[in-house]
């Protein structure tokens, strides 16, 4: 067993560093207050090549496994991105990315994997109104009509519409089966803009680097050719989508988690209210986020390990996620909120930044999946406890 | 072109100094090592020469085993390979025992022009290239700002920064080596193509057997230099914060400067 990062990692590590480097606070204060997409950022990122870093070397990318991009995610995460980086690392190399790498045909792969090492980001639909934590709910239609699919349903908070080249649709392409819940659910790929597809944008709490939209399609049509996989057999495809998705979200705010604590860290180093030692010597100041560091790093370690796990192939790696996204998503929203604390009325003021980390953070105790859904994951498949639900 | 890059790995700009209780040199534990900044110039120029001209860029570099980590950084900016001199008789050089390992990895190597930075930022000593060039027989122009290599690749012309922002306009017959200053141009980030193919690239290293030198000519016994001792500077006092109306502010600052500061 190794823990050290090699000489590549690290350097992917500097890579990541300096990228985010140049892009300080007031860019992402701005991002957020304008509710925009980080373009000049993500440029930068395509640039680099750690958007199509876990595309195969085939195809134009890097050709390095999960384990390496989430290292980077970490890396630009910490050192000052936050999870600003959330939607084209999600939306390209794994809406996108994995889907197409482990599941397209090579006529897929050689249509699809260049243009997502050139930035190009996919919107991911699976979730509707009534299929949240419910996948197996899911009720959008494609019917095959002679050549084409024509898709007609509704999805819900959909991140990306805006400038996404394709959406990735969960739909039914057979009626639910109460026996077999996921069988007859299949995945499409269409192009967008579409003329039957109409999104409304929500407001929203955080991460607002990223718009999130209502979707409503109404006979959208899909060239049969664009299935991924077989028809009606969705299952392993869907995960090596979620899969990847919640360990770049972990990863991210893992790292993300780690900057609020730096801020804080500094801040009360500086700040002296009580004669002449300054805040940060208070033990009610410190162990708190030294708690926070802790569950952080644990959580790093299990980020890792499900990444490794994920690109072995390992069926052990959907229960090393789901423990992963749970640690990581549970750390840093207690390290965000305690380096709000730590910075009193400061940390509540936008100047900090720590407010929108804590903002953004917020999310991933409900997306990709929620915290609760992660926890009855653990109780039933590996605790083997009855499903409570 | 065969284009050289001298290159040296040097503390982390933002490395908090401490020095060793014997005085002897500084505590390198938990130091982060990176690519001298100014040899970064000089990667980056390197590569557009090639860019421009064609050929290959071979960096050389005299440092510890964790000195090839700089090295893979040169080549995942997109360098060719790496010569690396590496052995313990190497340790402790100054700039004179340097330039003559370097000057022994070289003279076998067919080269056009050589690039670096203007100095180390660790020893800050601005001197290697210029005992370098000495012991190959070849021109160095320091401080460059500006570069243009010929088309035929036989001369190049140089800009250097001279007193008072003034600059100089040097012509130079190549091969010569060209000390690299900050406005030479931006130097790229290793990108992770890069950084993945740099894995592939050759680094050969040299030791004492290989550079054909002996014990005695390099490291601290062939250095010139020997230093006696390692102190940092006293700590800034605090600053003064004067009071009152601007006018007085005035002549208490003017009577500050010239007495105690002595700057006026
Ligand atoms: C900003 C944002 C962006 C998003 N982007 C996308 C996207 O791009 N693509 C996409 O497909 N989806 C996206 N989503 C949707 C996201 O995946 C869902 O919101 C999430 O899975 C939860 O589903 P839900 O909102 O329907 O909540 P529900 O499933 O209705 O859950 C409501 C609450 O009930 C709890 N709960 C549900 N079932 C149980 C149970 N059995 N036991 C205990 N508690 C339970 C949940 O944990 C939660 O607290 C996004 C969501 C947000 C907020
Ligand atoms: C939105 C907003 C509106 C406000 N409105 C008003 C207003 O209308 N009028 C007004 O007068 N003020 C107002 N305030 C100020 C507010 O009362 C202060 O922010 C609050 O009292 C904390 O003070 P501080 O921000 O200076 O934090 P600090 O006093 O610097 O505290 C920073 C951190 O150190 C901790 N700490 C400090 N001392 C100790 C100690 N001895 N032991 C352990 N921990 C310690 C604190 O608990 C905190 O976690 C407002 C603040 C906000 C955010």
């Amino acid at each position: 067993m190794e823990f050290g990062y090699t000489d590549e990692q690290q350097m992917m590590r500097e890579l990541a560093a300096k990228i985010a480097g140049d892009f300080g606070e007031e860019y992402w204060q701005r991002i957020d207050e304008e509710h925009c997409h980080p373009r000049e950022f993500i440029d930068a990122l395509v640039a680099s090549g750690i958007v199509g870093m876990a595309i195969p070397e085939e195809y134009g990318g890097g050709g390095t496994g999960l384990l390496d991009l989430a290292i980077a995610a970490e890396a630009l995460a910490a050192n000052g991105v936050g999870m600003g980086a959330a939607g084209i690392l999600v939306g390209g190399p794994v809406f996108g990315g994995y889907l197409i790498s482990r599941h397209g045909t090579e006529a897929q792969k050689e249509k699809y994997l260049p243009g997502l090492v050139k930035g190009e980001v996919w919107a991911g639909a699976f979730t509707e109104p009534d299929a949240g934590s419910n996948v197996t709910n899911i009720s959008t239609r494609a019917e095959l009509k002679g050549d084409r699919y024509v898709v007609t349903g509704r999805k819900m908070f959909i991140s990306h519409m805006e400038e996404s080249t394709h959406i990735a649709l969960y739909v039914r392409t057979s009626p639910l089966d109460p026996a077999h819940k996921t069988r007859g659910l299949s995945i499409l790929v269409g192009d967008l803009p579409d003329p039957h597809v109409e999104a409304r944008p929500f407001k929203k709490l955080g991460s607002r680097f990223v718009d999130t939209h209502a979707v409503f399609i109404d006979g959208m049509e899909i060239p049969k050719e664009n299935i991924i996989g077989r028809e009606g057999h969705v299952l392993k495809a869907m995960f090596d989508v979620l899969n990847p998705e919640r360990i770049v979200v972990a990863a991210l705010a893992v790292g993300s988690g780690l900057l609020a604590i730096a801020k804080a860290v500094e801040f009360a180093n500086e700040r002296v209210i009580w004669g002449e030692r300054p805040i940060s010597s208070y033990q009610g100041l410190q162990f708190p986020l030294a708690e926070a560091k802790v569950m952080l790093e644990a959580a790093r370690l299990k980020v890792y390990e499900a990444a490794w796990l994920y690109d072995q192939g390992s069926p052990k790696c959907a229960m090393a996620t789901t423990m992963a996204k749970y640690a990581a998503s549970h750390g840093s929203i207690y390290a965000a909120d305690r380096a709000i604390q730590t910075m009193g009325g400061s940390g509540y003021m936008c100047e900090y930044g720590v407010e929108r980390l804590w903002r953004d953070l917020r999310l991933n105790a409900i997306a990709p999946v929620t915290n609760e859904m992660a926890l009855n994951t653990v109780a039933q498949y590996d605790l083997g406890m009855p499903r409570s639900y | 072109m065969d284009i050289l890059v001298c290159m040296k790995q040097v503390p982390d700009t933002e490395t908090k100094i401490v020095i060793n209780p014997e005085g002897t040199g500084i505590v390198t534990d938990g130091i982060k090592y990176v690519m001298n900044p100014y040899d970064e110039f000089a990667v980056e120029e390197a590569l557009k020469i090639k860019e421009k001209m064609g050929g290959t860029v071979t960096i050389v570099s005299m440092g510890p085993q964790r000195a090839t980590e700089a090295i893979r950084t040169a080549l995942a900016m997109g360098a060719d390979k790496g010569v690396h001199l590496c052995d313990d008789a190497f340790e402790g050089a100054d700039s004179y025992s340097t330039a003559k390992a370097l000057a022994a990895a070289i003279k076998p190597l067919s080269y056009d022009i050589i690039l670096g930075g203007k100095q180390a930022v660790d020893h800050d000593n601005a001197q290697v290239y210029a005992a370098l060039a000495e012991l190959l027989d070849i021109s160095h122009v320091s401080i460059v700002t500006q570069l243009d290599v010929a088309e035929d690749g036989k001369s190049a012309v140089a800009q250097r920064e001279v007193e008072g922002g003034a600059r100089e306009v040097i012509e130079v017959s190549l091969p010569a080596f060209i000390a690299c200053q900050k406005g030479l141009n931006e130097p790229r980030y290793a990108s992770l193509p890069g950084i993945m193919k740099a894995k592939k690239k050759p680094i050969d290293v040299i030791d004492l057997a290989k550079s054909g030198l002996s014990a005695d000519e390099v490291g601290e016994k062939g250095a010139k230099l020997k230093i006696r001792k390692f102190f940092l500077p006293p700590e800034r006092e605090a600053g003064k914060i004067l009071e009152g109306e601007p006018e007085e502010l005035a002549t208490q600052l003017v009577k500050l400067l010239r007495e105690e500061a002595k700057a006026i």
